[in-house]
């Protein structure tokens, strides 16, 4: 009966907008712009000082520049971690969705190309030499961002194959030099003699204690990669076809391919090298979009990014009602985990999930 | 002539030779809008002729000529007007829906109107009877369903040369003839050449314009069904003597049946 009524409406509808985009996604748009909302609220109310609905508008209305307690609490602290989570799960979200439909695989996270592991090490190494005292306080975001670039170029380089970088290789080289980068980093802690701490909370992820200088940075390596990777998201859509497929459609396989891999290494890059590595955001959010954007896949990639925006604000709210603080690695992964085994539990009849 | 205005045949290839299967040279020249099945043995190089004639692999020796230039050097922004393929095992999303899967096809029409596409994709879906399908998404059709919009996104490309790679696998009978016609009809409408690979020699016989018969470490043959499905040239592919009955009511064709207990072993 569905079908029928369907006959004649259904092609017109599911075509209008965005490149061969449907409708059906209208209602997701709302719903995340409503959580991004709340997170904002919540972002800004949240915390372990009590501040009166007055004093926070107060400060809200006095801007940065007030010296007032609750004024340097909203600008100097609450406002940034939560923007920081915006940007940071955006860029997460964005990359982790190109990065399965480039590979057609529904395990890749942003982390594949070794960018974690590699801006790990390279943090590490920086700690554990000593620079990192003589140097001064960007050498810990800048020795991972050249850590995370590194790894991926290794990776790139690796799999390159006279007619191209093979995907399938992409893929096992880029586990194996995880791994191999891992082990490397676990080396070096054991190895150094320094205090470690700051490393080991930084591997788990963090979203706090930016300062505006440092978001603007942060802000432009996502806002580049991000955008690189959402002006590119109907070809990674082909790329769900097979890479022949595409090829055939007329899509420029190699140069879609490198410019994939350039953004999500700026971007990621720039997140390990200023939060760390947070954990399942990236793999996560494309999974909750997929589902539902029906009709629409070519937005994918935005959808993605608003939500993995929208999930780690929301996280890191969540985050400060604990007494102690945590590491948001720890919240991704918890909430995280579950909402994975509820989405995975809910699709078994619908086959596969990519 | 009058057929074809470029002065370039659709697809040509010489002395064409490929690293698996097709050891033996292959020269055929295309000049005309035709349904053309390429039809062999299992291992005897069928797809990777079609995969060599397309561009996707690399000949080692001899020319392939699509439109008169090699399908390798085609720029990306030319390629889905010059081809469209259909691979064996195409892959999908069970998350796209069957417009969404026929559109893709429309990549290249960059400057088409929305409402162009709209109506392409409508008149593909009604010409495959998907049309009451079409929201419905990947992992809510059969598989027969979503073999016909794959064949749907190849077709609504309307590149000078489609390339189906057995495009009839995992249909019943009735639907495996029906789309075959269809093909057909559309091939000889939109006046474009269809280079498919199948397993189902009657069906190719009674359809292809012409065929390509392939023989595992033996030369190629290039024909009409009539001179390509008869006893010599199917025992020399297959090594094992054919029983060919004239079709009842397409009395100028031959085709296959099973030979019996009495002819095996």
């Amino acid at each position: 009966m569905a079908q029928i009524s369907h006959q004649t409406q259904a092609p017109t509808t599911t075509l209008r907008g965005d490149p061969l985009a449907g409708e059906g996604h209208r209602g997701l748009l709302w719903f995340g712009l409503g959580l991004g909302v709340l997170a904002l609220l919540a972002g800004l109310t949240l915390g372990r000082a009590e501040l009166s609905a007055r004093e926070l508008l107060n400060a809200l209305w006095h801007g940065p520049w007030g010296s007032e307690p609750p004024c340097l609490i909203i600008w100097w602290l609450r406002l940034p971690q939560t923007l920081t989570a915006l940007i940071a799960g955006a860029a997460l979200g964005a990359s982790g969705a190109a990065l399965q439909s480039l590979f057609r695989n529904p395990l890749a996270d942003p982390y594949l190309l070794g960018v974690s592991s590699g801006g790990g090490l390279g943090a590490a190494l920086a700690f554990s030499s000593g620079v990192i005292t003589s140097v001064g306080l960007w050498t810990l975001p800048m020795s991972s961002f050249v850590g995370a670039l590194l790894s991926c170029a290794l990776i790139y380089t690796w799999a390159w194959r006279s007619n191209g970088v093979s995907l399938e290789q992409l893929i096992l080289v880029g586990v194996a030099l995880n791994l191999l980068l891992s082990a490397l980093l676990t080396l070096t802690l054991s190895l150094s003699e320094a205090q470690l701490g700051g490393v080991w909370r930084w591997l788990l992820g963090r979203v706090d204690g930016l300062s505006w200088v440092e978001l603007a940075w942060l802000a432009s390596a996502s806002a580049l990669g991000t955008l690189t990777l959402v002006k590119q998201r109907a070809s990674l859509w082909l790329f769900e076809a097979g890479e022949e497929v595409a090829w055939s459609l007329g899509v420029e396989v190699e140069r879609v391919k490198r410019q994939t891999l350039w953004a999500t290494a700026l971007t990621v890059g720039g997140v390990v090298a200023f939060c760390g590595v947070i954990g399942f955001v990236g793999l996560m959010a494309p999974h909750f979009v997929r589902p539902r954007i029906r009709g629409s896949s070519t937005l994918l990639i935005p959808y993605s990014a608003l939500y993995g925006g929208v999930g780690l604000a929301l996280c890191e709210a969540v985050g400060r009602l604990s007494p102690r603080p945590l590491p948001i690695g720890v919240i991704t992964g918890c909430l995280g985990g579950f909402t994975f085994l509820w989405v995975i539990h809910r699709q078994r009849s619908t086959r596969d999930l990519i | 002539m009058s057929d074809q205005p470029s002065a370039h045949p659709l697809l040509s290839c010489e002395g064409l030779t490929g690293a698996f299967g097709l050891t033996s040279p292959l020269t055929v020249r295309f000049p005309r809008p035709a349904l053309v099945g390429i039809i062999g043995p299992n291992g005897a190089g069928k797809t990777t002729l079609l995969r060599l004639l397309l561009g996707l692999e690399r000949p080692v020796s001899g020319a392939v000529r699509l439109l008169g230039e090699d399908p390798r050097s085609c720029p990306p922004q030319r390629r889905p007007r010059v081809l469209s393929y259909l691979p064996q095992s195409p892959l999908s999303s069970p998350h796209w829906t069957l417009t969404e899967l026929i559109s893709q096809g429309l990549n290249a029409q960059v400057h088409a109107t929305q409402t162009a596409r709209v109506s392409q994709v409508q008149h593909t879906l009604s010409a495959l009877d998907l049309a009451p399908l079409a929201t419905r998404r990947v992992c809510e059709v059969s598989g027969g369903e979503l073999r016909r919009a794959f064949v749907g996104r190849a077709l609504i490309q309307r590149a000078a040369v489609t390339f189906l790679d057995e495009p009839l696998a995992h249909l019943d009978w009735a639907q495996r003839e029906a789309l075959l016609a269809l093909i057909k009809r559309l091939s000889h409408a939109e006046r474009r050449l269809t280079v498919i690979t199948l397993h189902d020699l009657n069906l190719a016989s009674l359809y292809c314009d012409e065929l390509i018969l392939l023989t595992p470490n033996g030369a190629p043959h290039h024909g009409s069904p009539d001179e390509l499905i008869s006893t010599a040239p199917l025992t020399t592919a297959y090594g094992q003597a054919p029983t060919l009955i004239q079709h009842p009511l397409c009395t100028d064709h031959k085709v296959l049946v099973p030979g019996g207990p009495s002819t095996v072993g």
